[in-house]
């Protein structure tokens, strides 16, 4: 184990995979088959520096939560590296990671959960001097717990040693959380969502409280959330996270004043201001994060992207949810009518850019045809025609071909910003 | 000790019958006990003794001054075989309990939090274990011992142990299997603590309330199972000690015989004992139980009118629902608390009102008294005026009837409000037969798809069940089910406080929509004043049980006039904030609210005045009451 030597940046992560294998039936496990996996992470690359703090945002199901838990190494690695303070932590065990875990530690979004209630305040703040046999003696470590706590704002300490977490507010008790994770002066600290469960009236306390930490004691932080408002007062860097990827990664000042993935403009834009004149902003993307066990082709975020074009992927599941979204305009009446006309749509749901929609009972390709004409003459700017080859009838259905030569976005650098669209794949050469 | 005292204080807080029925079991256990501590000096005689100073008792002689329980058969003194067969239920009971948490909770432990193999291996072990007819696995265990190592104390003991760790391991490992997924433990990780510090401190303090529950029940039905081994003849063996069960058996011929004391005795010993053994356990579930600990604070009185009735905002237009000085309390460990505390709003046709402050303030009390939706313990009064009837007076029965068809509430956690085991379709045809039972299949239909795509959700997922739609689709199929039946007044308890940005912003929508096209009213809990400005006409601010003001959105927000609408305003977090500003303190305690105005404590503006009168309502104008001293 090699001492803080200052030369490398605190942490690393390169190309970091964290998949949770799902269990399936009992009779897959017995056959032995292969159920697949959630790619929570699935290939982040990042650095943080010393002293700095990045935000890592995204909304449930980006992964964001599991890539702070894997730079603990709180959950097993799949594949890639984690370097803390140059040493590749990834691959240690437990019993190897103990000594290191008084330099990195974590701060929970829920207060009223991170703290044993069994345990005083004053016991669970003094415990990680314990475990890692740092005061000499019980006077020492009472005066080290003290220290803590008046230096998170729990003054006088007498005054909180002895209560349990259930006699706090959940300001109060968060703060206290913050005094464990200090006491033993670490570098590195994960916040996870930190304020989001308090009530607005102390956020923005707790968000001073910690960017004093940093300052007096050095810290570097990975704040974890979902709300871009608070990471625009607390963080250096942004990185912008969706279905296990980051997709846009650059200079905090940057992101806010200049977005450029079509999903950090539209986290933006529907953060609530306090403004009466401002209204409900009507044309966000619709739907919610996919399941990251079998993500969509190309670029994840294309089925939900307003400015979505011909490279993004488009394959069968966007046509299933263009037949969807079809019939919720129509009538119960006009619906039973249409959807009489195509079979079973599950054909449809399996991320390929060749599917076929079975006929109804009765009828031919020619309708489904006919029904496919009738969407598009009526949303003929939806982005998925951009993506679709050909609509061929064949006997008692309609296969469709869509662009085969789709792209994964990689991270393009569009100036001091990294961003994962399509619509950048030109700047890279500048 | 001091987490012991913890769990068992609120078992000597009982009152009332409760109190009354643990210190009756209380009491029977602690005669035993003495009895079987002192057996050798209570006790007139030795368990076998059938004579004394070379002279021997009679047989079955009846209760007298000289044997008070009479003798035996065997000239046995039936009093003192009671005493000595307490000595030998609880030595057994005691080691037998001991024994097995100290096999079935360590077991338990690791099993549950370290999971994988031996898991499923103990799980295995012990599920066979609890299919076994549990009386035969005693006997079968006893069978095998006294071969081995006799039929004493310790043979009984085994026996019954060998029943009992698998209840412990159950208990043990499926309060593990919740509790290690708390963050308080991935804590103990997180600071480096070793594996088996982490059970001990903060797996095993957490679970450990479960035990003394498991064991008081246990130590009665153990009591039982011995005097069943016995009264079969393979429990204790009779020349080792004396046993209840034992002479029960023996006691059977002689009550035939006319003899009724050599078996009624021992009966009613037991009786005593398992009774009062089951009084202590059950007395203690109740207090360690958090599900049935709220029941003991019914008793809850009506407390003194302190404060000014409150102002609505009264504003031309037809109110839907009029709230007028609504007092919302229920009981606590230390007496009533007042949540509502005179509240008085009035929501307009079409209108969304905001309801914002911070927790604990009253929000939710509130929305939940308008629809006779509090829990047991509460009690509420002044009027709440919804089609000209006041809905506070109304019955449960009658409220009930009303919820649905013309009052509406959509709650907080959507997953948890529709039954994981119906589908979709299913939830709309049970709201809507309910309470129009005349329509057709074909018309039920028709309603429900009609609603459902109003929230953005396809016909093709009609007969899908709950889990398989994302977390704001669930919320869009509840708003669908709360407006299928077309209710007027809706009440909204943070409806988007579970969701990521993108789908709050898409239910704000849907919500607008809603107001556009059907007129229907909403009262709107949040504590996003944020979400207030994009979604609502008017806003209440409440603090500690009150208003503390009210009136249209774009006057309250340009011009606030309340300290704490201030205050509150200026610590939202958006994009255009500036600078940190939070409020120091936090709201207090309802039970015993500050004198005065109850911002006084926190307010920057705060005069000598504040602190000792409470402020009367003002109305400023346009509909714009305000309760703060700046203003009268």
């Amino acid at each position: 184990m090699s001492e803080p030597t200052g030369e490398h940046p605190l942490l690393e992560l390169a190309d970091l995979r964290v998949h949770f294998g799902l269990r399936g039936s009992f009779l897959q496990r017995m056959v032995g088959r292969d159920v697949g996996a959630v790619k929570a992470v699935d290939g982040v690359t990042l650095t943080l520096r010393r002293g700095e703090v990045l935000g890592v945002v995204g909304e449930s199901g980006s992964g964001k939560t599991t890539l702070g838990r894997a730079a603990l190494r709180t959950v097993p690695v799949t594949s890639g590296s984690v370097r803390f303070d140059g040493v590749d932590i990834s691959g240690l065990r437990e019993s190897e990671l103990r000594p290191l875990r008084r330099r990195m530690q974590m701060v929970f979004q829920d207060p009223n959960a991170s703290l044993n209630p069994a345990m005083t305040i004053g016991q669970a703040v003094g415990h990680p001097l314990q475990v890692h046999h740092i005061a000499r003696d019980a006077a020492e470590r009472r005066d080290r717990v003290a220290a803590a706590l008046e230096r998170v704002g729990l003054g006088p300490a007498e005054r909180y040693l002895d209560k349990y977490p259930g006699d706090l507010s959940g300001g109060q008790k968060q703060r206290a959380v913050l005094a464990r994770a200090v006491i033993c002066e670490p570098d590195l600290l994960v916040a996870d969502e930190p304020v989001s469960m308090l009530d607005m009236s102390v956020r923005a306390r707790i968000l001073e409280l910690m960017l004093d930490l940093k300052r007096d004691l050095g810290l570097t932080f990975l704040y974890v959330t979902h709300d871009l408002a608070t990471a625009k007062f607390f963080c250096d860097t942004i990185a912008i996270m969706y279905l296990g990827r980051i997709v846009e990664y650059g200079p905090a000042e940057q992101i806010y004043a200049e977005p450029r993935h079509p999903y950090t403009q539209a986290l933006l834009r529907a953060i609530p201001e306090p403004d009466p004149s401002r209204a409900v902003p009507r044309d966000l993307p619709r739907g919610e994060i996919p399941d990251a066990a079998s993500p969509p082709l190309g670029c994840s975020f294309h089925p939900r992207c307003p400015v979505a074009f011909e490279p993004c992927g488009w394959e069968g599941r966007d046509l299933a949810d263009l037949l969807e979204r079809h019939w919720v305009s129509r009538s119960p009446e006009t619906y039973e009518v249409e959807r009489a006309a195509v079979g079973g749509l599950s054909q449809l749901e399996v991320p390929a850019t060749t599917v076929r929609v079975p006929a109804g009972s009765g009828r031919t390709g020619e309708d489904v045809v006919s029904l496919l004409e009738t969407i598009r003459g009526e949303s003929p700017t939806d982005p998925i025609w951009r993506g679709v080859r050909n609509i061929r009838p064949d006997g008692d259905g309609v296969t469709v071909d869509f662009r085969d030569d789709y792209v994964d976005p990689p991270l393009y650098d569009v100036g001091d910003v990294r961003v994962a669209c399509l619509r950048y794949r030109g700047d890279t050469a500048k | 000790m001091r987490g012991l005292r913890r769990v068992l204080a609120p078992l000597f807080a009982a009152r009332g019958l409760p109190r009354v029925l643990l210190w009756v079991g209380l009491s029977l256990t602690a005669i035993f006990v003495v009895l079987a501590i002192f057996a050798p000096l209570i006790a007139p005689y030795g368990f076998d003794q059938y004579a004394a100073d070379g002279v021997r008792f009679p047989q079955q002689a009846a209760p007298s001054i000289h044997h008070l329980l009479g003798t035996t058969v065997q000239s046995d003194d039936v009093l003192s075989r009671i005493i000595w067969g307490a000595r030998t239920s609880i030595e057994v009971v005691l080691l037998a309990l001991l024994l097995s948490i100290a096999i079935g909770v360590p077991l338990g432990l690791i099993s549950g939090y370290f999971g994988g193999w031996l898991d499923r291996v103990l799980v295995l072990i012990n599920d066979s274990l609890i299919a076994f007819p549990y009386l035969l696995l005693a006997i079968v265990i006893a069978f095998l011992l006294q071969g081995s190592i006799g039929g004493g104390v310790a043979t009984a003991a085994i026996a019954i142990t060998v029943i009992y760790i698998p209840q412990y391991f159950r208990v043990v490992r499926n309060s593990v299997l919740s509790v290690r997924e708390e963050p308080y433990v991935e804590a103990g990780r997180v600071i480096g603590a070793r594996p088996r510090t982490v059970i001990r401190r903060y797996v095993f303090t957490n679970v450990v309330q479960s035990v003394p529950v498991l064991a008081s029940l246990n130590a009665a039905d153990a009591i039982l199972t011995l005097a069943a081994l016995s009264f079969l003849g393979i429990g204790i063996d009779p020349s080792a000690a004396a046993e209840w069960g034992y002479d029960i058996s023996r006691g059977i011929d002689d009550a035939q015989a006319g003899y009724w004391w050599t078996g009624l005795f021992p009966g009613l010993a037991i009786i005593l004992l398992v009774t009062g053994l089951t009084l202590v356990g059950e007395s203690l579930n109740d207090s360690i139980n958090p599900l049935l600990r709220q029941r003991r604070f019914t008793d809850t009185t009506l407390p003194d009118a302190g404060v000014e009735p409150a102002m609505a905002a009264e504003a031309p237009g037809n109110a839907v629902i009029r709230v007028r000085d609504l007092r919302v309390w229920y009981g606590s460990e230390r007496g009533p608390v007042q949540a509502v505390d005179g509240v008085s709003l009035d929501v307009r046709q079409g209108e969304t009102v905001g309801v914002v402050g911070e927790s604990g303030c009253g929000k939710s009390t509130l929305a939940r008294g308008l629809l006779g939706l509090l829990p047991a313990g509460a009690v509420s009064d002044g009027i709440v005026e919804f089609d000209g009837q006041n809905l506070v007076t109304l019955s449960s029965e009658e409220m009930r009837w009303l919820r649905g068809p013309s009052l509406g509430m959509i709650f907080q956690e959507p997953m948890t409000r529709l039954d994981p085991l119906m589908r979709v379709s299913a939830h709309f045809a049970e709201a809507l037969r309910v309470h129009q039972p005349e329509l057709s299949d074909e018309q039920v239909r028709r309603r429900s798809l009609d609603a459902l795509a109003q929230m953005g959700i396809p016909p093709t997922r009609f007969d899908n069940y709950p889990y398989e739609f994302s977390g704001g689709m669930r919320q869009r199929i509840l708003i669908a089910l709360t407006l299928v039946l077309g209710p007027r007044f809706v009440v909204a308890d943070e409806p988007t406080t579970a969701l990521d940005v993108l789908v709050e912003a898409q239910i704000l929508q849907i919500l607008a929509d809603v107001k556009a096209n059907f007129d229907t009213s909403i009262l709107f809990i949040t504590h996003n004043l944020g979400i207030v400005a994009e979604a609502c006409d008017r806003v209440a601010v409440m603090y500690a049980g009150r208003i503390v003001e009210q009136g249209p959105v774009s006057t309250v927000f340009s011009q606030p006039q309340h300290p704490y609408t201030r205050e509150l305003l200026a610590s939202t977090i958006s994009l255009t904030t500036t600078g940190l500003h939070y409020i120091e303190g936090s709201p207090p305690d309802l039970f015993s609210p500050p004198t005065g105005c109850r911002f006084h404590p926190r307010c920057p503006n705060v005069m000598d005045i504040c602190s000792e009168r409470f402020p009367q309502p003002v109305d400023l104008g346009g509909g714009h009451p305000v309760e703060c001293w700046l203003h009268v």
